[in-house]
């Protein structure tokens, strides 16, 4: 009984565990869906690149956050969630190296 | 423990552990605001200080520029410097052809100056710019003396950017260098919470857009300089 009600507990965490990431997931693919609604193509891609390397990153925190608890949370996903972990580190790392040399990253500039 | 017992304490269990959504949504709110919260302590503390004067001194801060008079104790007011290695008679020329549809932001040319690229030569037919031409619409030429100074100020109809004003410097350094000086300057209009929450957004982001343009310049003042 005892360890039927923990497996259960566990269960729940696990599940409210991935809503969350379903909903960081969620927010995530919404901030670059939108602007695709209202600029138009031959802007967006620039306007897509922007958004990834400002408010985008602040996103792409909040993901990784999601992901490293989910390391400790569900087990059962674990290569999942670094195969995240390690795409997110390299489009933070990006953004951070972009703003840095920016005045030299002219695929940006243009 | 008998089914009707067991399904009464699991009704008894408050609703966010009963389920898991709702307690996930709960989760994703709270650690929104914890982190939105952080950030604002983190920004109001020392980020909004170093992007408000990036670059410059403190007597650079507290030094006139043109259009200071123009407006009286503004919400934004900010002052950028980069030391470029040329002096400032070799700046000039890439200040004076800067605008829409002219020489460029030297920023992101799809997003403000129609795609067009942003000039990488100094073009001879932009360099007589005078007190009133437009760089952009409403963005008008107010005062301007040659390799020194130019104020730009918005005209009615830009919204809440006409109570704005941005000023350029060029000082020389010992060394015979220049610190090309930017202030922007504004005063909010707040007719309601979505301009605050407008102008405060603004804030945050401009600094992206400001510090691309005058690293911009740098670039095409100290390639060009170092060809000849």
């Amino acid at each position: 009984m005892k360890s039927e009600s923990n497996i259960s507990l566990v269960d729940q965490k696990v599940k409210t565990f991935r809503w969350l990431f379903y909903l960081s997931l969620f927010q995530l693919i919404i901030f670059f869906v939108v602007p695709s609604l209202m600029v138009p193509l031959r802007i967006l891609i620039h306007l897509e690149i922007l958004a990834a390397l400002t408010v985008g990153v602040l996103f792409a925190l909040y993901f990784l956050g999601v992901n490293v608890y989910g390391l400790f949370v569900d087990k059962r996903r674990k290569k999942l969630y670094i195969g995240i972990i390690l795409f997110l580190t390299a489009w933070i790392m990006w953004a951070f190296i972009s703003w840095l040399y920016i005045e030299h990253m002219d695929y940006l500039l243009r | 423990m008998a089914n009707n017992d067991r399904n009464k304490i699991k009704r008894n269990k408050p609703i966010l552990i009963r389920y898991p959504f709702l307690r996930a949504l709960y989760l994703f709110i709270v650690s929104w605001l914890i982190m939105l919260t952080v950030l604002l302590i983190i920004y109001f503390a020392w980020l909004r200080e170093w992007q408000m004067t990036w670059g410059a001194t403190s007597e650079e801060v507290n030094r006139y520029m043109a259009g200071d008079e123009l407006l009286v104790e503004p919400e934004f007011n900010t002052t950028r410097v980069v030391e470029i290695n040329a002096p400032p008679e070799e700046v000039w020329p890439w200040l004076v052809q800067m605008g829409y549809k002219r020489g460029g932001f030297y920023n992101f040319d799809h997003l403000d100056n129609a795609g067009i690229p942003s000039a990488d030569r100094i073009i001879p037919e932009y360099q007589n710019l005078k007190v009133g031409d437009l760089i952009l619409s409403l963005l008008q030429v107010a005062r301007i003396e040659p390799k020194k100074s130019m104020l730009w100020v918005f005209l009615e109809g830009a919204g809440g950017w006409e109570n704005a004003t941005w000023s350029w410097g060029l000082y020389k350094t010992k060394d015979g260098n220049t610190r090309l000086v930017t202030r922007l300057r504004q005063k909010y209009t707040s007719n309601s919470i979505q301009e605050i929450i407008m102008w405060r957004f603004q804030e945050i982001t401009e600094i992206f857009m400001m510090r691309i343009c005058l690293l911009g310049i740098k670039k095409r003042v100290e390639e060009n300089f170092n060809k000849e």
